[in-house]
């Protein structure tokens, strides 16, 4: 793999694949709208009424796209630690879904403002608990964990795009080749530390942001839960923008059938090992049956509303998908793919409403309305328009990278 | 990998087949006798009674039950490389993936050995079988342990007919070179096999099929036996994270327990051209990610300890640092998820010698580890007027030593009569010969 | 499957890509080919003798589903015998059922695969067919056309065309 000269980017002519003239602006409107809307909608009711709401959803909705877009970003890690080939095409695009990082650092911290509605133990503090949930700490130290993350991530990007450049612009190809190389180290260096802070800095969030909600609750595998489900939610999320995209940007003839079979299998693999993890807590839990760790699950699996949730989730987030992408003929049509990566990535955000809304939630109707469609649409506006602006600034491809072929059509 | 021929391939790994010289007979002899030797005190424990072994109260699982938990572990790891690596196409299981099969249905009888062994009465060990019976006794099927009687006997079946599956072309192999009476065995073995293309159509993909239903047991099967632990109310024990920290730790003390094996069997056999150091570099990293996992899981249990604020649980995290057993914690943590991270340098992990080192410190740690989980938690529960510590009788460490012998004993037997790296899939990873080729 | 006593003419070629030429001039000129030994899987050889997937994996999903079926009859039935309350569970109580449900699954699947793959592998057998060669299991790569006549000779010629080692009668 010495060859880092511009040849490597195959018979690609210059320039035509780099900048995307694809996305319709259509879409940029659409994104911006719902960005403002949400946002307004968020801001209209914090003051009222319906202020606990509000936060319960902005909470949701924080950590749902923060999981994905950081998992998307450990799909890249993965990617350059296992030296995998047959991903690469699709390296860019993940990259992309990671644009997001910096703007959930902002929309972090925007928690605070919240933290009687959210927390609440902020008001009553937890017996024996005091000095790690106090709102100080906890904000201090998910701070510096999601700044040392963002950290990481940012740079393994940056490090990514740093060589398209050398790339497209023609550099001359000894100093190219040296960057190239410098520029590979870092990312070699970068992917496994990147690996282990998502580990602990996901874990770290996901005990502080959603486990202490129930201050008396423990689950010792809630943070790899979390962080679990966020890598599968970004799977699915890598292959819906893969299908989605693959026309728009010109991108057929690098992202094959076969890519769609592969990340189909890897979506089936995570689909079950957060299955797996799921039935672990639940087995435990109802097998103990200690009070102090059974109210959480008796909550979310009794009562009427978070009971026919639960069953959503488990249907739409497992065993529909299960059954789905076991058929090699399925996983190969991107448009079934990109139904269900959709209902996956639906029904996970219903999952991570039942891990949320049952411990914050004290009213008798089932919190879920105008408000909840708003500020996700909200989310989900920012989300997009950090994807294109990605897109439309940075190559689609990663050219640069030395295990980027263009692929060759495989019979099977 | 470099470029063979298939004749080289077939030659070079036949020849580990051939009579061996003195010194292994003299060691399988050696290992055969401290195998009855410990098999005698196996009878003596019949004869005279669980008392021989250390197990009382409080302490009821002893060292049989973590010998029990370390034998399925270090199974793990070759379903891991056959069945896994295979699915992720991974290149560097291909020389292997028939020695690590191998490891993992050892491991597994003898896994399967200890609950009989700590069971005492052992002529009543198939009262836990599902049989019609005159009195209409049946398990009762909420228990794991009778989740571990399923599992365990799933898996001894499922691994040993993927790696006498995947042997079967190879026995073919060896059939056509032989002759004699070794051809007439190896005929029956090979079951006359003769690589048609109807044959190779169902093969590959029986052969798929099998590492897809075998990759979800492996997980399901170590994860049955932490429930083992986790679904009592034993502080220590009551933990959801178990099910993936112990088929970690499995893969962890399993590769580990490839990596003491094949580098002394590459070396012996002089098949360093097919066991590359790539392929023990790999290993290598795998074993940062796993011991990084263990160590993640041993931070989120003290974490969680301290911050439920339970005054059991927490006494039991800090006993187990600082208590009687704290050597065997601090062994535990060290070997286990510290030297690991050697292999972060690239000179640690393409030294035979740091290897080997490091893999023996790992198996070492693990061990431990179960010793530390089952007998810590036990000998510190919650009556402290309940609270007793246990130690090992010479009966118990015996029969331990004996096992490992054992292991030790059919992998010998195994590398000597069976082929120990996999001829057909090596000659698969390379290219076919073309003609063109050859005439470059 | 292949009968024991079938005539017809085999040819032994060194080189892959000789087989493969061969392979396809044979199925152009139509004559039938009997057999085609290789040391290991090519799924070139596959497609041109017009195969399709192996049927395995419906046997497959027929052991999988029975195994879940008689796993969880297993357990019920068992449970509903005595109809104890034991720990404070239910008497069926499908949370620790899927373990041995799922357990059953796998092992029934397996067992399956396995009886299908010998079954239509005509495995296990004692005598190896008269045209089997050892060297199919070492380098070399044979095709076997059975009959005699006319496809016989077309056979011998295009094997000898496209460099096969040795080509042999088969009585």
């Amino acid at each position: 793999m010495s060859s880092e000269s511009p040849a490597n980017i195959g018979n690609a002519p210059e320039g035509s694949l780099e900048k995307a003239p694809g996305i319709p602006l259509w879409l940029t409107v659409l994104s911006a709208v719902f960005f403002v809307g949400g946002a307004g909608v968020f801001a209209g009711s914090v003051g009222g009424a319906l202020a606990h709401r509000a936060w319960q959803v902005y909470l949701i909705n924080f950590v749902f796209f923060t999981g994905l877009s950081f998992g998307a970003v450990l799909f890249v890690s993965v990617l350059n630690m296992t030296n995998a080939v047959w991903g690469r095409s699709l390296k860019r695009l993940a990259e992309s879904l990671g644009a997001f990082v910096p703007v959930s650092f902002i929309l972090f911290w925007i928690l605070y403002f919240g933290k009687e509605a959210i927390f609440p133990w902020s008001a009553h503090p937890a017996h024996g608990k005091e000095v790690w949930l106090s709102v100080p700490f906890l904000f201090v130290r998910n701070g510096l964990g999601l700044f040392a993350l963002s950290g990481a991530a940012l740079a393994l990007i940056h490090e990514s795009l740093r060589r398209e450049k050398g790339v497209s612009s023609r550099m001359d190809p000894a100093l190219a080749a040296k960057g190239a190389a410098q520029s590979r180290r870092r990312q070699a260096v970068l992917s496994p530390v990147f690996g282990i802070l998502y580990a602990v800095v996901l874990s770290l969030l996901a005990f502080d942001l959603i486990m202490s909600l129930d201050p008396h609750w423990v689950s010792t595998l809630f943070g790899a839960y979390y962080f679990i489900g966020s890598f599968y939610t970004a799977l699915a999320a890598i292959l819906f923008l893969a299908a989605l995209t693959r026309k728009p940007l010109g991108l057929e003839s690098f992202i094959l059938p076969n890519h769609f079979h592969d990340l189909g299998k890897l979506l089936l693999g995570f689909c079950l090992i957060t299955g797996d993890f799921f039935y672990s807590q639940f087995l435990v839990i109802w097998y103990g049956n200690l009070p102090e760790e059974t109210r959480y699950v008796i909550l979310r699996v009794r009562e009427g509303g978070w009971a026919a949730t639960a069953w959503a989730v488990l249907i739409f987030s497992f065993a529909i998908p299960f059954v789905v992408l076991l058929s090699r003929k399925l996983k190969m049509i991107p448009a079934a793919m990109a139904g269900l990566t959709a209902l996956i990535l639906g029904s996970m955000w219903l999952e991570r409403f039942l891990l949320v809304a049952p411990s914050l939630w004290q009213g008798s109707d089932f919190p879920f309305g105008f408000l909840e469609a708003g500020v996700t649409a909200g989310f989900l506006g920012a989300f997009a328009l950090c994807v294109i602006f990605f897109l439309g600034r940075f190559p689609r491809l990663p050219f640069s990278d030395p295990l980027f072929k263009r692929p060759v059509e495989e019979e099977k | 990998m470099e470029r063979f021929t298939y004749q080289e391939v077939n030659r070079e790994i036949l020849r580990t087949l051939n009579p061996p010289r003195k010194p292994y007979y003299f060691l399988v002899g050696g290992l055969f006798l401290a195998v009855l030797y410990a098999a005698s005190c196996w009878a003596y424990q019949i004869l005279t009674g669980m008392g021989v072994a250390g197990v009382m109260h409080p302490v009821n699982w002893g060292i049989y039950l973590v010998n029990f938990v370390f034998w399925v572990g270090i199974a793990h790891s070759g379903t891991l490389i056959s069945a896994i690596l295979y699915l992720l196409r991974a290149r560097w299981r291909t020389s292997i993936a028939r020695s690590a099969e191998a490891m993992t249905v050892f491991a597994v009888m003898i896994a399967g050995l200890f609950p009989f062994i700590h069971l005492g009465r052992i002529w009543v060990f198939y009262w836990i079988l599902p049989y019609p019976n005159q009195r209409d006794l049946w398990p009762n099927f909420q228990s794991p342990l009778v989740f571990d009687m399923i599992a365990i006997s799933t898996y001894l079946t499922v691994s040993f007919l993927f790696w006498y599956t995947g042997m079967i072309p190879d026995l073919a192999a060896v059939r056509d070179h032989a002759t004699g009476l070794r051809q007439k065995i190896y005929r029956i073995l090979s079951l006359g096999w003769v690589g048609s293309h109807r044959q190779w159509r169902h093969y590959t993909s029986a052969y798929v099929l099998f590492a897809a239903l075998a990759t979800p047991l492996v997980i399901s099967v170590h994860s049955v036996v932490s429930w083992d632990f986790a679904l009592s109310i034993v502080p220590g024990w009551h933990s959801t994270i178990f099910a993936p920290y112990f088929v970690a730790g499995a893969i962890h003390s399993g590769l580990a327990m490839v990596l003491t094996l094949l580098i002394p069997l590459r070396r012996i056999f002089r098949v360093e051209k097919f066991i590359t150091m790539e392929t023990l570099e790999s290993i290598a990293k795998t074993i940062i990610f796993t011991g990084l996992i263990v160590g993640y899981a041993y931070g989120v249990e003290y974490f969680m300890a301290w911050y439920s604020g339970n005054r059991v649980e927490r006494d039991t995290f800090i006993w187990r640092a600082v208590g009687h057993y704290a050597y065997a914690f601090w062994i535990m943590v060290v070997c286990n998820s510290v030297a690991p991270l050697a292999f972060f340098f690239k000179k640690v992990r393409t030294r035979l010698s740091s290897l080997l080192l490091i893999s023996v410190l790992v198996n070492i740690g693990m061990w431990y580890e179960r010793f530390v989980i089952i007998v810590g938690s036990m000998a510190h529960e919650y009556n402290p007027y309940s609270w007793g510590n246990y130690a090992p009788t010479w009966v118990e460490l015996s029969i331990m030593a004996g096992s490992f012998c054992l292991f030790l004993f059919l992998f010998f037997l195994f590398v000597k009569f069976l082929p120990s790296i996999s001829i057909t899939e090596i000659k698969e990873s390379l290219k076919p010969p073309a003609r063109e080729r050859s005439k470059a | 499957m292949s009968r024991f006593k079938s005539p017809g003419i085999l040819g032994v070629f060194p080189f892959a890509d000789d087989l493969l030429k061969a392979l396809e001039e044979l199925k152009a000129s139509g004559v039938p080919i009997h057999t085609v030994f290789s040391p290991i899987p090519r799924s070139e050889i596959q497609k041109i003798l017009g195969q399709r997937p192996s049927p395995v994996r419906f046997f497959t999903l027929l052991g999988g589903s029975l195994g879940l079926a008689t796993g969880i009859s297993l357990a019920s039935y068992a449970h509903l015998k005595w109809e104890f309350v034991t720990g404070g569970k239910p008497v069926l109580a499908w949370i620790p059922f899927v373990v041995v449900g799922f357990e059953f699954t796998i092992l029934f699947g397996v067992l399956f695969t396995l009886a299908s793959l010998l079954f239509k592998s005509g495995l296990p057998k004692l005598r190896l067919p008269e045209q089997y060669d050892p060297r199919f299991s070492g380098d070399r790569f044979g095709v076997f056309v059975s009959g005699s006549g006319g496809g016989k000779e077309m056979a011998r010629m295009i094997f000898q065309n496209n460099g096969a080692e040795e080509v042999r009668d088969v009585f």
